[in-house]
């Protein structure tokens, strides 16, 4: 089943860098918390996209990462059905369903904003980049308890049939202070 | 072939898929009023498992001594073991996969320490696992309410691809106030048992459940076998939360699922049909376009509620019940026709001779799951 996969593109971001095709293309200036970190990647790629900043943090993480990824890769004027994506990471969305949990404990706000809950799932992130790039493929989130490219590899073999010609894939984690994206774009 | 070798269910209607199933047949629903639960402020409806028969069950089940399991562990180590037992197949065995499906986990925990392992869903699924002895590291997927779907199309990849001749798929969720306080907050609840496709539908009922369905590679099917033929997932590329006004995502998987098959030999769908105004309509809007209107089409959620992670799989284990006994089940909760695209919501147990159902889903992230299932 499993067809041979090329990497057409790949994006690293962690420990305060943003890395294209194995190359630095961003330091943060110091050693910022992980969301001022995220915004000033934001602000590097001159970017104009309000819907950014009603994300969560996995979802900003996962949505950098994607741009950086998919810059010139991807047509966002048109509709691309044989576009999936793939995301893996180990805490789901715990990250923000710490800080719903904590919004829920004042009873004058166990009503919060419904945009607040939204994003209480991990596969937000994948729904996050589809809208972004007019992705209507196949998208997924797994969980498990480290990163692992042989069992993403044969993931993503598996959801590439002869309707998808492109994955963006990878791991996308963000949990208090630790975040870290690996992303890849492949082909078959 | 990929057959449906086992099945349970464990739900507020019962703790195997046969209670499950003559339940639903009979009419009943899960679903009652529930005030001061969890310490939420307002009264909600929802379907809830009887805890004190559940542990009474899991003891049954001789748990190791020392471990303790989470009301969620325990409800899906229940019900895979069940599934397991009817399947007859040999859970420890190195070629049999577990996948877990789950939207929460055990997110109550939460309120304690943000730092409890018991906390990722990778742990439960681990642990799920090892109770039957199986050393494999599970795949779990955690897709928003498409997810216990998404977990039967990979079992069926897994096999597909020859790494695994079996797999253990589980669905599972338990409420919470966390749950409960979110779709709150969407005002997304009914105050009363839902009513999937009716014109006066104004909201869903939240359900827990863990449900199982043992899939396994066979050369040849007994007559009467349920299989998985196919499945896909689309996006919608439209919205987080809010379902699409085309049905773009839901049109596609519908579309790929199709390909090549006639609509005349579809026996049913089985929609997600929450009851909420905007999901039903999308749903009608999809099937249209994917020309199948003319199909039955029925709903569950009125007997179980929105079991989240477990909904797919559950679902599909009535739903293949109810086609190897050749009947369509009526949609509880429906009178009177209220989408736009009108389509063909049961309202009584109907006999059918089709061979063929599909199950969809839609889910927040703008995911939608079709499945294909077949009657050999």
């Amino acid at each position: 089943m499993s067809a041979q996969l090329n990497i057409l593109s790949q994006c690293s971001i962690r420990n305060g860098c943003v890395y294209k095709n194995g190359n630095k293309v961003f330091e943060a200036p110091q050693e910022p918390n992980p969301p001022a970190f995220l915004a000033a990647v934001y602000r590097e790629l001159r970017l104009d996209y309000r819907k950014f900043f009603k994300m969560d943090n996995l979802s900003k993480l996962a949505f950098l990462a994607s741009e950086v990824l998919l810059d010139g890769w991807i047509d966002r004027d048109v509709p691309h059905q044989d576009i999936a994506v793939i995301l893996f990471n180990r805490s789901a969305s715990l990250d923000i369903d710490a800080i719903y949990r904590q919004t829920i404990q004042d009873k004058d706000k166990f009503f919060p904003s419904p945009s607040e809950f939204v994003y209480t799932l991990p596969n937000i992130m994948t729904g996050e980049i589809a809208i972004r790039n007019k992705i209507f493929g196949e998208t997924a989130c797994f969980i498990s308890e480290q990163m692992n490219v042989a069992d993403l590899y044969l993931k993503v073999s598996d959801v590439m049939d002869d309707t998808v010609r492109q994955c963006l894939c990878g791991w996308v984690e963000y949990f208090g202070n630790h975040y870290a994206a690996e992303l890849l774009l492949v082909e078959k | 072939m990929i057959v449906i070798a086992g099945d349970s269910i464990v739900s507020a209607l019962g703790f195997t898929a046969d209670d499950n199933y003559l339940s639903v047949k009979s009419g009943a629903s899960g679903v009652k009023r529930y005030e001061g639960l969890y310490g939420v402020p307002e009264p909600f409806m929802a379907s809830l498992i009887n805890q004190e028969a559940l542990d009474a069950k899991f003891a049954a089940l001789n748990p190791p001594h020392g471990e303790e399991y989470s009301p969620l562990e325990r409800t899906a180590i229940l019900s895979a073991s069940d599934a397991i037992l009817q399947a007859g197949v040999n859970a420890a065995h190195p070629r049999t996969v577990f996948i877990f499906s789950s939207t929460k986990g055990n997110i109550e925990y939460l309120d304690a320490n943000i730092s409890d392992e018991r906390l990722y869903l990778w742990r439960s699924a681990q642990r799920i696992a090892s109770f039957f002895g199986n050393a494999n590291t599970p795949v779990v997927v955690s897709n928003a309410c498409i997810s216990g779907a998404y977990a039967l199309l990979t079992a069926r990849r897994e096999i597909l691809s020859g790494r695994y001749d079996c797999a253990v798929v589980t669905g599972a969720d338990r409420l919470s106030k966390f749950i409960v306080s979110g779709f709150q907050s969407f005002k997304a609840l009914s105050g009363k048992i839902c009513k999937p496709f009716d014109a006066a539908r104004d909201g869903l009922n939240l359900g827990e459940a863990a449900a199982t369905i043992v899939l396994q590679r066979r050369q040849e099917a007994t007559k009467g076998d349920i299989l998985l033929e196919d499945g896909a997932v689309r996006n919608d590329a439209n919205h987080i939360s809010g379902p699409s006004r085309t049905g773009e995502g839901l049109y596609l998987a519908l579309s790929r699922i199709m390909r090549g098959r006639d609509s005349a030999d579809i026996a049913f769908v089985n929609a997600h049909g929450t009851a909420t105004p905007y999901n039903d309509e999308m749903e009608s809007i999809a099937l249209h376009r994917a020309g199948l209107d003319a199909v039955p089409v029925n709903g569950l959620k009125a007997c179980f509620g929105h079991t989240l992670g477990a909904a797919g799989v559950l679902e599909s284990i009535i739903s293949a019940r109810a086609l190897q006994e050749g009947v369509i089940l009526p949609t509880q909760g429906f009178e009177q026709s209220g989408t736009t695209c009108p389509l063909a919501v049961t309202c009584a147990i109907l006999p059918t001779e089709k061979s063929y159902f599909i199950k969809i889903l839609s889910g927040f992230g703008g995911c939608n799951a079709a499945l294909l299932f077949k009657k050999a």
